[in-house]
């Protein structure tokens, strides 16, 4: 087993102070760093010492011997005990729960979001099949804490199992409905969320609060309810391993694994990296970049995706489509340079808007605003290739017009997609809505 | 790329394609659609079809739908929607021929009630512009007495309509006062022709506005019309109301042969919107006799307004100089309460007729509603006053209804940015 390694940044907001020194012997649950300001509470994830702590991270030296008792929190609120166990957006953002869940909402919504978006990824939907009362639990405290009325759970239509599971636990609860989402990308971003349940577009500088609502992420509320029932400290992660590995390209869930693990061990765990693969992918194929073997997980990692060889472009000239939806710029960049096509020219999506933080946010996501003049823009740059980060909606566009054009269309997600047996994301077959019905079949293909 | 409503206006008689690919059920709106700037090179590498396709304002009626799920850059035909406008057609072709036979007349073609509540006009002059307000607005809507002559052209019949009586529905009346003579005195006074500004006054004016540091009053007369100004920022007519009534309605007082010019910088000396600025000679910059313009022979009572560094462009800045310039226009107006005469030396009734029967005629006028210098303030309590004035920005920049007498009457005080060459002054 490699080193555990806790990096100080795993949230939204400034680096954590250690507060443990190098030889200390630390335990499953120890306290070892503190935010300095918007943050959350950093717990060792394993029995073992600290063997070096860097400006970024602590690294710690297992024990051989791991018991699965945990030094437990104190007891509080849940509030308090929520905030004390460190919990974070366990959906990729890592925004610090306590912060988040504290809303006073007036008579609100908890909108939980289970749509697992990202291609391939299974473990947040096994999680509801498995454990759906911890859901509940965990969901009670989070509205009762947000000041919420009702709660909805959203999820897509095609993961039948989990909606039949939840529909039945939630029969007796008359605050908690769920909510059918269709199967295309980007349903889980939050604004989608508030706009499929509650019917409001906010502005992409706008907060779910604007609709009086929080959304938050199905395994972070399971992570709230131990942090209250269980007096467990957040140092696991549910997360989704697959991709060109050893035994085939099925997922490999792993459940709490202890933050700090390196990408090789899981891989190992896993089965192994085949010899020809592309690049491994830390999170999603859309919001996730490439990492290496000796990084290690975080709170909020979700996947680690082993992709397909690159093509060989040769140097062929390039577009890049930049959505707020797939990768950023520097993300396409790299990617095209793993291609090995010479970037010629950039486009942006006409809906792929700036934000003050300098990330771009959709202002309608999931709903084109047409792309045939990007693809004459590319035209006109001498492109032979464009790859694009586009939704599925915008993907479809894309395509109505590139290939006629002569442009031949890459998605960012490709390879990965290719690695995960996921349907490459191009023209778009599937209803943009879903009856709310689950035993009505919309025209919805399997994945 | 999905267009705005504005731009579907403009290419209402252009095909309707889609931009992206929308379901079967959809009620079309403009985001569904491609901009029609880019079809020719579309239908130049073989991507766009248009044959049979409808416009844009066939199918833009809020309730066209689709009947059935079709991909991006597909043409809107018949075939694949329901619930669009034929007659749009129609009515495309009566315009063509109108812009044929006479392509300067700036008619009202028609203004009638359509289906759902609102009243659209359409105006046709080469160029479409169509116009919808909701219903409700419209019921303040009144005709404007001089206006009857501008619409010489109007093709569409008139319907028929008994002819009933006229009605006046409101009556303002002008009282002119000359003025030969402005001058500085111990007091605020007219005496005669002779209007006195108090001394002093500059330094109260001042006190009253947090962010103004200076203030200057010059008398202009024609001889002295080759004198540098800074930015003009409004040119003002004075003017106050009798016996409290309001704007639009009764009595209201001119001073005939005076105006309030207002002018400013910071104090670093940055005019204030810097942004096509007129300082200069005023004779070589002013338009004369041109309305919101200063008329040939007219005195200026030119205020020369300090603000402090950087409120230039900010919003602030330009209000704090108008409200001292009004704080010393105040005092004017009630000199004008007390001193003048009730005999005027002129007078001037305008009325606002109500004839039944008849077109009614809304005038549309677009005025600024950025806040800073770029904003109007409306319905002040006094003519092209401060106190009680709203700004447009804070209004919301929504539709405002105004009886043409209110607006002659000054109910509209611009906080304009440049001279009057380009931008209208109070």
């Amino acid at each position: 087993m490699d080193k555990i390694q806790m990096l100080l940044r795993q949230h939204v907001g400034a680096p954590c102070a250690p507060v443990v020194k190098v030889g200390d012997k630390v335990k499953k649950g120890t306290l070892i760093a503190e935010p300095t300001g918007l943050g959350a509470n950093i717990f060792a994830s394993v029995y073992g010492t600290v063997e070096e702590i860097t400006e970024d991270r602590i690294i710690i030296n297992p024990d051989e011997e791991q018991s699965d008792e945990y030094v437990k929190i104190k007891k509080g609120t849940p509030l308090e005990m929520i905030k004390e166990a460190g919990v974070v957006g366990m959906g990729g953002a890592g925004f610090p729960t306590a912060v988040k869940i504290n809303a006073n909402l007036d008579h609100g919504y908890i909108l939980v979001n289970a749509a697992e978006c990202e291609p391939g990824l299974k473990h947040n939907i096994m999680q509801i099949e498995k454990e759906p009362e911890k859901l509940i639990a965990g969901l009670k405290y989070v509205m009762e804490i947000a000041g919420a009325d009702k709660a909805i759970i959203a999820i897509k239509k095609k993961n039948r199992k989990a909606v039949e599971i939840l529909d039945e636990i939630i029969k007796n609860e008359p605050a908690i409905e769920r909510h059918l989402l269709p199967d295309i990308y980007p349903m889980g971003e939050e604004r989608a969320v508030v706009r499929e349940c509650l019917g409001i577009e906010l502005e992409p500088s706008q907060l779910p609060s604007a609709a009086n609502a929080v959304v938050i992420n199905s395994e972070t509320v399971c992570r709230c309810a131990e942090a209250v029932d269980e007096q467990k400290p957040s140092f696991s992660k549910n997360l989704t391993v697959r991709g060109q590995i050893n035994g085939g390209h099925e997922p490999h869930v792993f459940w709490d694994v202890p933050v700090g693990t390196s990408v090789n061990d899981l891989i190992e765990m896993a089965g192994g990296l085949q010899e020809q693969y592309g690049e491994i992918i830390m999170g999603g194929a859309f919001t996730g970049k490439a990492t290496t073997l000796d990084a290690p997980i975080c709170k909020n990692t979700g996947a680690l995706l082993v992709t397909m060889p690159f093509m060989d472009l040769k140097g062929a000239k390039m577009g890049i489509l930049v959505c707020a939806c797939g990768g950023n710029l520097e993300r396409m960049q790299d990617i095209v340079k793993k291609y090995n096509a010479t970037e010629t020219c950039v486009c942006y999506c006409k809906q792929a808007q700036e934000q003050k933080n300098g990330t771009r946010k959709c202002e309608r996501p999931g709903n084109c605003p047409g792309q045939v003049k990007n693809n004459m823009d590319f035209k006109k740059a001498g492109c032979e290739y464009i790859i694009i980060g586009n939704c599925s909606d915008c993907s479809n566009t894309v395509m109505a017009s590139g290939p006629k054009m002569g442009l031949k269309v890459f998605h960012q997600t490709d390879h990965a997609c290719r690695a995960v047996d996921h349907a490459l994301y191009r023209t778009l077959r599937v209803s943009k809505s879903v009856d709310q019905d689950l035993n009505v079949v919309d025209n919805v293909e399997a994945e | 790329m999905s267009i705005t409503a504005e731009t579907a206006k403009q290419h209402a008689n252009d095909p309707a394609v889609l931009c992206c690919r929308a379901e079967e059920g959809t009620v079309l709106e403009p985001a569904n659609f491609e901009d029609p700037a880019i079809f020719p090179d579309l239908i130049d590498s073989g991507l766009l079809n248009i044959d049979g396709a409808l416009t844009l304002g066939q199918v833009l009626n809020g309730k066209t739908k689709l009947t059935k799920t079709v991909d991006s850059l597909t043409a809107i035909t018949p075939a694949i929607a329901e619930g669009f406008d034929a007659a749009e057609v129609a009515e495309e072709e009566v315009v063509e021929e109108v812009a044929e036979a006479a392509p300067v007349a700036a008619a009202p073609v028609a203004a009638a009630p359509a289906a759902a509540g609102t009243i659209k006009l359409h105006i046709g002059e080469g160029k479409d512009i169509d116009i919808e307000i909701p219903a409700g607005l419209g019921g303040g809507a009144v005709a404007v007495p001089v206006a009857e002559a501008a619409a010489p052209a109007a093709v569409a019949a008139a319907p028929a309509a008994e002819v009933a009586e006229e009605k006046v529905v409101r009556e303002l009346t002008r009282k002119h006062y000359n003025i030969t003579e402005v001058k500085r005195g111990p007091e605020t006074k007219i005496e005669g022709t002779v209007l006195y500004i108090r001394e002093g006054i500059e330094e109260e004016a001042v006190a009253s506005q947090d962010l103004v540091t200076s203030m200057k009053i010059e008398i202009i007369t024609p001889e002295l019309y080759h004198t540098y100004s800074e930015t003009v920022m409004d040119i003002q007519p004075i003017a106050t109301k009798e016996d409290e009534c309001p704007l639009g309605e009764g009595y209201t007082r001119v001073l005939d042969g005076v105006v309030t010019v207002v002018t400013g910088t910071t104090d670093e000396g940055i005019q204030i919107a810097e942004f096509g600025s007129s300082e200069g000679y005023l004779d070589e910059n002013m338009q004369w006799n041109r309305p919101g313009a200063v008329d040939k022979g007219e005195t200026m009572i030119k205020y020369f307004v300090t603000i402090k560094n950087g409120k230039n462009m900010e919003r602030p800045g330009p209000i704090a100089a108008h409200s001292a310039v009004d704080f010393v226009t105040a005092e004017i107006r009630n000199a004008m309460k007390k001193d003048l005469p009730e005999t005027a030396d002129s007078e001037q009734v305008l009325k606002q007729v109500r004839r039944p029967g008849k077109k009614k005629i809304v005038i549309v006028k677009e005025i600024m509603g950025q806040g800073a210098m770029h904003d109007n303030f409306l319905f002040p309590s006094e003519p092209v006053g401060v106190l009680g004035a709203r700004p447009n920005v804070d209004l919301g920049n929504v539709p405002v209804c105004a009886s043409p007498l209110e607006v002659m009457d000054g109910c509209i005080h611009a906080l304009t940015c440049i001279g009057p060459a380009s931008k209208e002054m109070s």
